[in-house]
C-alpha cells in the first residue's frame, strides 16, 4: 500500500481540522484542492474505494417456466451482448466484469429478507459483518468517515432491521441515512447550499471529548464481555470523530476534490418520502457519495435505494419511460410479474423498465467517478463498483443466479470489460475477491466461500 | 414548578448520596435468587408445547395429526432421531429458530402425545435477562433532555385569520393554497375553503396554521390564483409572480431536537422503539449526539444566571463549579456522580476561558456521556452469576418503561433511601407514576408501536385516488390512535377487550369525514361514537391500523391477516415459498375479496393463506386508507371471514365472524390474543422478545395476574415492575 506514505505539502492538521467542520476559515475544499491534486498523481496498486449499490427485488432472471434469464449477457467472455435490462451499461461494458451464476446458498431461498440477510455477510440470517463494515474499520480505516451508508427512502414504513443490507456485526444493522442534507452537514461541515459551519474555535471539542472518552473508559472497564462489544463498537465511533476534531486522522487518498454541491431544493423531513422525489433524493445521495470519495473523506460506502419487497411506488416518477400518474406500479408488486416472460403483462413490462432504471442510476455513479481525475486515470479506476440485489428473479426469488456486476479496475487489481461464469461458486467469493482488491487477503468471505473468484483479479 | 426551584429541590437528593452508599454495601437478600424454570418432566413437557404451538403446529397439527407436514403421532423411530431431525432441519427453511434446548423439549411434548402438563413454576422460577446498556430511544432522549433542561410543553400555534372582499365579483369558492397544503389545487385536494359572511361580503378563514415560514396564494372559483390582498409580505414565485408569505412562529410546532439522530434500529420481529441490542451507536451517532449537545449546551446556557446556583465569580468559581456538576450531573446521569466523574467535569468546566464557556462545555459533554444516553441495567453481583440491579438503576427502569423519561426526585429520593430493592416499594413507586400524564403518553406510544400503525406517518398513498389523504390527516391518525389508547387505560374501562370492541374513537372533522360518521366539526379531536352500520370497532378500525397495513391504491388482506397474526395474535407463519406470486392484479370488475380468491382456490396456497385472507377479508370494508365503504367497483362488500384456529395454529378450530366488529369480539375474548398483549409488553419493558420455553414461568405468572385483574391494562404494568424478574439480570 504504497501510496498511504505519500503525504500532501498541505498540513494535514490543518486539513481535517478543516473537514472536521471544527475550524472551517477557509472553504475546506479549497485547501484540498490547491494542496492534494497533484500530490497522488502518481498512485497505483489496489482499489482505493469500495462503493456498493443497492436495488430491491430482484430482476428478470430465469423465468419459473423455465426460460433462462433475461439479465445475463450472452455471448463470448469479450464480446457479449447486454439485454434489455442492462441498456444502459452499453457504453460502460469496458469498465465492468459481468459475473454469472453465483449462488447465495439455499437458506432461506425463497425469501426477500433472507437474501437481503446473506447479501453482504455472505452468512445465513445476516449472522455474520457484512463486507462493507469490515473494510471499513480495516482498508478504510484511516478514513476520516470510514463508512457511508446512505439511503433513498430506505426507512420508510418504520422499517425493521431486516430491510437494511449492511451489517455491523452479527444480526445487528445500523439504518441507513435518508436524509441527503443532513449527511452532507456531516460530512462536509457545511450546509448543502453552502451556508453553515464554523466552530468553537478553541480546544473545546477536544476537551470534551477527552472527558466523553474517560467516561466511556470507566464504564468499558466495569463490563464482562456482554456489552463490551457495544461499547467497542461506541469507543470506535468516538475515536473517529475525535480524530475529525483534533485533526489527527491519517491523510486519505484523494481524487480531485472540486466544490461539493448537492441539489436537494424542494425536499425535507415532511416530504421525503412522496415517491416523486425518489429520482432527486437518490441522484442526490450518488452525488453525496462520490464528492466525498473524491475529497478523500471516505473509501468506503453503500447506497441503498428502498429496501426488499418496496412498496416504492415508481409509475410515479416523472420524467422517466414508467411514469404514469394514473396507476401506482410498486416494485415489489412489479416483481410478480408472473410464471414467464410475458411483454404481454403490464406487471412484466413495467418490471423491466423499473430494473432499466435502476440500472441507468448505477450508470450515473458510474459517468461521475469516470468523470473525477485520479492519478493516472479516473476515480473509476481505482475504485471497485458492486450493483446487486437480494434475490435474482424477483418472481422466484431464487437465491442462484445472483445479479452481480462489478465496475472499476480496482487500482489495477480488475480486469474489466469480462463476461464470466461462475456457476457453482458461492458469492461469498466475489465478497472475498473484492477484500483482496482492497488489500485485505482474507482467505474466505463468509459461508461455503473458498476464496477470490478464480479469474476476477489480476 | 419554576426552574430555579427544580433546581434547588434536586440539592436534598444529592445530600441523601451517603444513605445509597450504605444501603449498595448491605448484602443483597437472596431469597428470591433465580432458578430458571425447574427442570421436572411436566415443566419441560408444558416448554416443548409451547414451542411446539410457536414453530410446528401450523404444519404438522396442534395435536401431531398432520397438515402440510407429516403427521407425528405415530413416531417410530426414537427419541433421539426425533430430536436430531428438529436440531438439523426444524422448523423448514428456519432451523435457527429451535436449537439449544429446543430440539429436546419440542421431541419430548411430541412422544408424550401432545398431552397437556401444568409446568411446576415457584417463585423463583424465572430466567433473568441479559445485563444491558441500553441506548436512549429518540423518544426517550427528546423526553429526557427536556425534564432536564426544564422545558415546557409545547404551546398550540396561533390561528390564522385569512379574508377576501370579492367586490362585485359573485364567486362560489375560494380557498387558501401553499406550502402548507401542498398547493392543492381544489378544496377537493385539501385546499382550505373560505366561507362567504354574506352580512360581511367577506370570505374568510381562521386556520391553525404550523410553525414556519410559508408561501400561499388565494385561488378563485379553483381557478384564479392571487396573492392575499390583505397581506403585504410578498416574494417572487419563480415563474414572474408573487406568492403571499406567512411567517408562524411557535413552539407547537417546536424543532424536534432529536431531528437529527439516526432511527432506532429494531429487529425484525420487535415491533418497539427500545430494543436493548441493535441499538447501537456508530460514528454517525456519535457525530449527531456531539451535534445535539452542542447545539441544547448553546440554547440552556442563554441564561447562565439561571442555570447555575451559586455565585461563580472570582474564588467562588471552584465550590461552584463543584456544585453545578454535582447537581446537574446527578440529573444527566440518573445518579450521583462519583468522585473521579466530579473531578473530571469540574476540571473541564473550570478549564475554559470563562464560568460560562465552561458551563456550556459541561453540559455538551455529560449529554454525550455513556452514563447518560445508556440507562444502565448492570446491576451488582449477586452470587452464582447473577446481577441485581441497584436502586438508581430500578428508578430509571421504572420511569422509562412507565413514562418513556427520567426519573423524577422522588423516585431518584427513593432510590437514594436504599428503597426500590423489594417488590412493595416498586410497586408503590410504579402506581405512583401511573397516576401522572406521562404514563398516558407511554401507553399511547406503546400502542402506536406494538400495532406498527406509527408506518401511516411515511407510507405512500395514491394522491389520485386518495387526494384529502393530507399529513394533517395522517397525524390526525396516529393522535387518534394514541389518544384512545390512553382513554382506555386510564378513563374508561381500563380493559385489555374495550381496545378491540370500543363502539368509539377520537375523531376531528377530516377522520369523521374518512369514517363515514356524521356530526363532528373541528381540527381537535373527540370522544366519538362510530353509530350506524359499518361494523368499525375497536383499533382494527382506526385508519392508523388499516392504513398501515395496505397498499398505495388498494386494501391488502394478506398485510392485515399478517397483521393480527403476528401483532394481535403473537403467529409466526411459515415465509411464502418462491414463485409464491404477487399481488392478484387490479381488475376493475371485482372485488378484493374475488381477486384474492386464488389463494383460497389453489389447495397449496390455502394451506397458509386460510389464516390470514380470511382474517383480513373481514377488514374489507375499509379501503387503503381507512375509509368506509359499502360497495368495491360496483359490488357489495363481504366482511366475512374465520378467525380460524385462533388459539393454537394448526388446530382447525372456527371462529367465525360476519364483520370487523365481530372479529374485534373474537380477539378480545381470545386467551391467545391476551397471552400475546402479556408478550408484546414484556417485549417493551425488557427491549428483547422473550423465549417461550426459557421464559414459561414468568409468562404464565404474569398472564395470571392480567387475568386476575380481569385483563387491566395498567395491572399488568405494574405486575411487569414487580416480576422477581425486573429486577435481575445474569
Amino acid at each position: 500500500m504504497s501510496h498511504r506514505l505519500k503525504r500532501p505539502s498541505l498540513s494535514r492538521r490543518s486539513f481535517i481540522r478543516a473537514v472536521g467542520g471544527a475550524a472551517l476559515a477557509l472553504p475546506f475544499y479549497e485547501l484540498a484542492y490547491r494542496g492534494l491534486r497533484s500530490s497522488f498523481a502518481d498512485i497505483s496498486g489496489g482499489a482505493r474505494r469500495l462503493i456498493v449499490f443497492y436495488f430491491p427485488d430482484g430482476v428478470a432472471g430465469p423465468s419459473a417456466d423455465g426460460s433462462p434469464s433475461v439479465w445475463d449477457p450472452t455471448g463470448p467472455e469479450r464480446g457479449f451482448t447486454l439485454p434489455e435490462q442492462l441498456e444502459a451499461l452499453n457504453p460502460w461494458k469496458d469498465h465492468i466484469v459481468f459475473l454469472k451464476g453465483l449462488s447465495m446458498g439455499g437458506t432461506d431461498s425463497g425469501s426477500h429478507p433472507g437474501g437481503a440477510k446473506k447479501l453482504l455477510t455472505g452468512v445465513d440470517g445476516g449472522n455474520g459483518e457484512s463486507i462493507d463494515r469490515f473494510l471499513a474499520r480495516t482498508a478504510g480505516a484511516g478514513a476520516p468517515h470510514r463508512h457511508l451508508f446512505l439511503g433513498a427512502m430506505a426507512n420508510q414504513n418504520s422499517a425493521s432491521g431486516d430491510k437494511h443490507i449492511s451489517y455491523l456485526s452479527p444480526g445487528t444493522t445500523a439504518p441507513p441515512e435518508d436524509k441527503p442534507w443532513q449527511a452532507f452537514e456531516r460530512i462536509f461541515g457545511k450546509k448543502p447550499d453552502g451556508s453553515g459551519g464554523g466552530g468553537s474555535g478553541d480546544d473545546t471539542d477536544a476537551s470534551i471529548i477527552d472527558a466523553v472518552l474517560g467516561d466511556l473508559s470507566d464504564l468499558r472497564g466495569k463490563l464482562g464481555d456482554t456489552e463490551k462489544s457495544k461499547l467497542d463498537l461506541h469507543l470506535e465511533g468516538l475515536r473517529e470523530v475525535e480524530r475529525r476534531i483534533k485533526g489527527m486522522a491519517p491523510m486519505p487518498t484523494p481524487g480531485t476534490c472540486d466544490m461539493p454541491r448537492i441539489d436537494v431544493a424542494g425536499i425535507d423531513d415532511k416530504n421525503a418520502y412522496d415517491p416523486a422525489l425518489f429520482p432527486k433524493l437518490l441522484r442526490a445521495q450518488t452525488d453525496l457519495m462520490v464528492q466525498a470519495m473524491a475529497c478523500g473523506l471516505s473509501q468506503v460506502g453503500v447506497l441503498q435505494c428502498s429496501m426488499h419487497t418496496s412498496e416504492l411506488i415508481m409509475s410515479r416518477f416523472p420524467g422517466t419511460e414508467m411514469y404514469d400518474p394514473g396507476f401506482d406500479m410498486r416494485s415489489h408488486q412489479a416483481s410478480h410479474y408472473g410464471p414467464s416472460h410475458d411483454k404481454s403483462k403490464r406487471e412484466y413490462r413495467d418490471y423491466l423498465l423499473q430494473r432499466r432504471w435502476f440500472v441507468s442510476q448505477f450508470a450515473y455513479l458510474l459517468e461521475q467517478l469516470k468523470a473525477r481525475p485520479e492519478g493516472d486515470g479516473t476515480m473509476l479506476d481505482y475504485s471497485v463498483v458492486l450493483l446487486c440485489s437480494e434475490v435474482s428473479d424477483g418472481n422466484t426469488h431464487s437465491h442462484d443466479n445472483m445479479p452481480f456486476l462489478l465496475a472499476g479496475r480496482g487500482g489495477g487489481t480488475i480486469v474489466p470489460g469480462r463476461l464470466l461464469n461462475y456457476s457453482g461458486r458461492r458469492h461469498g467469493d466475489l465478497l472475498c475477491s473484492i477484500a483482496h482488491s482492497m488489500g485485505q487477503r482474507v482467505a474466505g468471505y463468509g459461508q461455503g466461500s473458498s476464496g477470490p473468484l478464480p479469474g476476477l483479479l489480476k | 414548578m419554576s426552574f430555579r426551584a427544580y433546581f434547588f429541590s434536586t440539592v436534598a437528593t444529592a445530600t441523601a448520596t451517603s444513605l445509597l452508599l450504605l444501603a449498595a454495601c448491605k448484602a443483597p437478600t437472596l431469597d428470591d435468587q433465580p432458578t430458571g424454570p425447574p427442570t421436572d418432566e411436566a415443566t419441560v413437557s408444558a416448554q416443548g408445547a409451547a414451542l411446539y404451538n410457536e414453530l410446528c403446529s401450523v404444519c404438522h397439527g396442534h395435536q401431531g395429526q398432520g397438515g402440510t407436514g407429516p403427521k407425528l403421532t405415530d413416531w417410530q423411530k426414537g427419541k433421539d432421531t426425533l430430536v436430531q431431525i428438529i436440531d438439523e432441519r426444524m422448523p423448514t427453511g428456519r432451523p435457527d429458530k429451535c436449537k439449544g434446548a429446543c430440539p429436546e423439549q419440542v421431541a419430548s411434548y411430541i412422544l408424550s402425545g401432545f398431552k397437556k402438563t401444568t409446568p411446576t413454576c415457584g417463585e423463583r422460577s424465572f430466567s433473568p435477562g441479559p445485563r444491558r446498556l441500553r441506548l436512549l430511544s429518540k423518544r426517550e432522549y427528546r423526553s429526557t433532555v427536556a425534564t432536564l433542561l426544564g422545558w415546557q410543553p409545547p404551546q398550540a400555534c396561533p390561528a390564522s385569520t385569512f379574508g377576501y372582499a370579492p367586490g362585485m365579483r359573485t364567486l362560489r369558492s375560494v380557498h387558501v393554497a401553499g406550502s402548507f397544503n401542498g398547493w392543492a389545487k381544489t378544496v377537493a385536494a385539501g385546499g382550505w375553503p373560505l366561507t362567504y359572511q354574506a352580512d360581511k361580503k367577506l370570505w374568510t378563514l381562521t386556520q391553525q396554521v404550523p410553525a414556519g415560514n410559508h408561501t400561499y396564494k388565494l385561488v378563485l372559483d379553483e381557478t384564479d390564483w392571487i396573492t392575499d390582498p390583505a397581506n403585504p409580505n410578498m416574494q417572487p414565485d419563480g415563474f414572474g409572480g408573487q406568492n403571499s408569505v406567512l411567517n408562524i412562529t411557535c413552539n407547537g410546532d417546536a424543532e424536534d431536537v432529536t431531528a437529527r439522530l439516526p432511527q432506532d434500529a429494531r429487529p425484525e420481529d420487535f415491533p418497539f422503539d427500545n430494543h436493548a441490542g441493535v441499538r447501537v451507536v456508530t460514528s454517525v451517532h456519535v457525530e449527531e449526539f456531539r451535534r445535539t449537545a452542542q447545539a441544547l449546551a448553546d440554547k440552556s446556557t442563554a441564561d447562565i444566571k439561571k442555570l447555575v446556583p451559586c455565585d461563580f465569580t472570582g474564588g467562588s468559581a471552584p465550590a461552584c463549579a463543584e456544585r453545578f456538576v454535582r447537581e446537574f450531573g446527578q440529573r444527566t446521569f440518573r445518579r450521583p456522580l462519583r468522585p473521579e466523574e466530579v473531578t473530571r467535569y469540574k476540571a473541564l468546566l473550570l478549564g475554559r476561558k470563562t464560568f460560562e464557556l465552561g458551563v456550556k462545555a459541561t453540559i455538551a459533554a455529560l449529554l454525550q456521556s455513556p452514563h447518560f444516553l445508556y440507562r444502565s441495567e448492570l446491576g451488582t453481583a449477586s452470587g452464582s452469576g447473577t446481577y441485581r440491579l441497584d436502586p438508581y438503576e430500578v428508578a430509571s427502569a421504572l420511569s422509562y418503561f412507565l413514562w418513556g423519561g427520567p426519573p423524577d426526585d422522588a423516585l431518584l429520593a427513593a432510590a437514594a433511601a436504599g428503597q426500590l430493592g423489594d417488590a412493595a416499594s416498586i410497586e408503590k413507586q410504579a402506581r405512583r407514576l401511573l397516576q401522572d400524564p406521562r404514563s398516558r403518553d407511554q401507553v399511547a406510544a406503546f400502542t402506536l408501536y406494538w400495532l406498527g400503525a406509527d408506518a401511516v406517518t411515511s407510507s405512500a398513498k395514491s394522491p389520485t385516488l386518495f387526494p384529502g389523504f393530507t399529513d394533517s390527516v395522517r397525524q390526525a391518525m396516529t393522535e387518534e390512535t394514541r389518544r384512545f389508547a390512553a382513554h382506555v387505560a386510564f378513563d374508561s374501562t381500563g380493559r385489555f377487550d374495550e381496545l378491540l370492541t370500543a363502539d368509539y374513537s377520537f375523531l376531528n372533522d377530516a377522520l369523521a369525514q374518512i369514517y363515514g360518521v356524521t356530526g363532528v366539526t373541528g381540527a381537535q379531536l373527540r370522544k366519538q361514537s362510530y353509530g350506524g352500520s359499518s361494523g368499525r370497532a375497536g383499533l382494527l378500525g382506526h385508519g392508523s391500523v388499516l392504513a398501515s397495513y395496505s397498499h398505495s391504491d388498494q386494501t391488502s388482506p394478506i398485510r392485515r391477516g399478517l397483521f393480527v397474526r403476528r401483532r394481535l395474535l403473537c403467529q409466526e407463519l411459515p415465509a411464502p415459498p418462491p414463485n409464491a406470486g404477487g399481488v392478484p392484479k387490479v381488475d376493475p370488475a371485482a372485488t378484493t375479496r374475488e381477486r384474492f380468491r386464488q389463494h383460497t382456490d389453489n389447495p397449496f396456497c390455502n394451506s397458509c393463506h386460510k389464516f390470514i385472507d380470511n382474517v383480513g377479508f373481514g377488514l374489507e370494508r375499509f379501503d387503503a386508507i381507512g375509509a368506509l365503504r359499502d360497495r368495491e367497483n360496483g359490488k357489495a362488500i363481504d366482511a366475512s371471514g374465520d378467525l380460524n384456529d385462533r388459539e393454537v395454529l394448526g388446530s382447525g378450530e372456527s371462529a367465525p365472524y360476519s364483520s370487523a366488529a365481530q372479529l374485534g369480539q373474537q380477539l378480545a375474548t381470545s386467551e391467545r390474543a391476551r397471552a400475546c398483549f402479556v408478550r408484546q409488553a414484556l417485549r417493551f419493558s425488557r427491549g428483547y422478545v422473550e423465549d417461550v420455553a426459557a421464559d414459561l414461568c414468568t409468562l404464565t405468572q404474569l398472564q395470571q395476574r392480567f387475568a386476575q385483574s380481569g385483563y387491566r391494562i395498567t395491572e399488568l404494568l405494574v405486575a411487569l415492575t414487580t416480576s422477581p424478574d425486573f429486577l435481575y439480570r445474569k
